[in-house]
């Protein structure tokens, strides 16, 4: 079993008395697509921040590989490559130059380090391109050539794929997971896009408000919640009253007025079918569908058990 | 990063400051009503005007080359390196320190030349100039050259805590209205001493309370 890489515990970050991180604890196993998905405003920058010493936690612990980390720490950094917020660069300067200048103030001095680096964000190595000219996409690769330039151990992206084209979002995870696979980075990416980071991530990171809502495995939601049973029904008020008195079932949800979605597997749908029949409720449709990571947000954020 | 548009900057200062010179020279020289200037008077109002010049364009690079990169978010890449972020800030400050310092010397330098030239081919001083005239000269500018290294950390302190590139400028303008007046015309070298210390006392304090509070990154 791999070793966690990163471990947040019990992060607390609080701006104005406004706690913006509450508590946030994190896992994040050598060699895998770590994926923090919520809402604007949720605390995923803050959190990545804090784990890049860029903002100090109020409270709580970060251990980056193996070590606990203080407020005043910086040599860990030289392990970690990121892309926070915008893709910010000298805007007068080449794509080549500002990667340069990156490289210098780590410590290294090799421009065909450059050269890789642009290689793999399938850049042209080009001098005279000032970055004002580059399109958002190329800015983009650009950060990513940027982060990968000392080849760090953990890469971490905040929104990489926000502001791109469905082709820029589809090169862009086409990078960070070549990176992860041939380069054996691990990567933390967020995302308030749920397709993003279901498309993308080993571990997904549930937040809302500051709070992490779940962090689980992508393997144990499409296993634990794969499907769930959908009726619809001409009558949802006996069709829930049945469920819940006869059949026993109180793991549903009541979608619209005809609607209703089962997540306890331990019926079959014949079952269900024999006694709304016998109670006289039309089914119109039943049928088990797949469950998606979207889904599995709104059902975690809405307290239902999916378990 | 864009130092030839710094190094631009400071010959164009610099050939301004001698044009004025050559305005005020002349100006005495020619009107039969004015006594011609004195080598004392000329260097005096030299300094001003070069320390002057070099105290805001302090500011501007502070303002720029810092405070800018906390405005334009670069301090989100300057932060992520490896690097401990008060020797990030320090370097900059050094070298804006190192690049001002140089150019206020190959101002006074220019100065200094231009107007021993000047009394040499067209006897525009009162007074004649020699080996001494350059000594005082040499002199005038390594006090100044000591005055602006302190004064322009002010203007940089304030600006990193408030984080606000006008300030730094309006601060710096400010000290060079306060400067002649704070330092006087001629002080004795104790005098000058004790003032540049309680001036030094109080950059160093406002430059450490900058590099405590002044360094995180805000939201």
């Amino acid at each position: 079993m791999a070793k966690n890489i990163l471990e947040c515990h019990n992060i607390v970050k609080e701006y104005d008395k406004h706690r913006v991180v509450d508590g946030a604890n994190i896992h994040v196993k050598e060699g895998e697509i770590y994926g923090i998905v919520g809402p604007n405003g949720a605390g995923k920058s803050t959190i990545m921040k804090m784990i890049l010493n860029l903002v100090p936690h109020d409270s709580g612990e970060i251990i980056f590989d193996g070590k606990i980390i203080n407020a005043k720490d910086y040599e860990y950094l030289s392990k970690i490559g990121s892309l926070i917020e915008n893709p910010y660069f000298y805007e007068n300067l080449s794509g080549m130059d500002n990667l340069i200048i990156h490289m210098e103030y780590l410590g290294l001095n090799d421009v065909k380090i450059v050269e890789d680096a642009m290689k793999i964000v399938s850049l042209p190595l080009d001098y005279s391109k000032k970055v004002s000219a580059y399109s958002v996409g190329m800015k983009k690769r650009l950060a990513v050539a940027r982060a990968i330039i000392s080849r760090p151990k953990l890469l971490i992206m905040d929104e990489p794929t926000s502001g791109l084209d469905p082709q820029g979002m589809l090169d862009m995870r086409r990078i960070l997971r070549g990176l992860n696979q041939d380069f054996g980075m691990t990567v933390i990416i967020s995302s308030h896009i749920l397709s993003e980071i279901e498309q993308i991530a080993d571990t997904v990171c549930f937040i809302k408000e500051g709070e992490i809502l779940e962090e689980i495995a992508m393997q144990d939601i499409i296993e634990k919640n794969a499907a769930y049973i959908e009726l619809s029904v001409d009558s949802v008020e006996k069709a829930t009253g049945l469920l819940e008195n006869t059949l026993k079932i109180e793991d549903f949800k009541v979608m619209s007025e005809d609607i209703i979605r089962i997540y306890d597997f331990n019926v079959e749908i014949k079952e269900i079918n024999k006694v709304f029949s016998k109670n006289d409720i039309g089914v119109n449709k039943i049928c088990r569908k797949e469950n998606n990571l979207e889904d599995y947000f709104f059902l975690i954020e809405e307290g239902v058990n999916c378990v | 990063m864009g130092i030839r548009k710094y190094i631009i900057a400071s010959i164009v200062s610099i050939i301004c400051i001698l044009l004025f010179m050559t305005i005020s020279l002349y100006d005495s020289a020619t009107d039969p009503e004015q006594t011609k200037d004195a080598y004392e008077s000329m260097l005096r109002m030299a300094s001003l005007l070069i320390t002057g010049t070099f105290l805001i364009m302090s500011a501007v690079l502070y303002a720029e080359i810092v405070i800018g990169e906390y405005k334009n978010r670069m301090v989100l890449i300057m932060y992520s390196y490896p690097i401990k972020r008060e020797k990030l800030v320090a370097a900059k400050v050094i070298l804006i320190t190192v690049f001002v310092g140089i150019s206020m010397i190959v101002a006074f330098i220019a100065a200094i030349i231009y107007l021993h030239i000047a009394e040499i081919k067209f006897d525009v001083l009162i007074d004649s100039v020699n080996i001494s005239t350059v000594y005082q000269g040499l002199a005038k500018m390594a006090e100044q050259l000591i005055v602006l290294c302190i004064f322009s950390l002010i203007p940089f302190a304030v600006g990193l805590l408030k984080r606000s590139a006008s300030l730094t400028i309006v601060v710096s303008v400010i000290l060079l209205v306060l400067m002649q007046p704070i330092m006087g015309r001629s002080p004795s070298v104790l005098e000058f001493m004790g003032k540049v210390f309680c001036f030094a006392v109080i950059a160093a304090f406002v430059v450490l309370l900058a590099m405590r509070r002044g360094l995180e990154i805000r939201e």
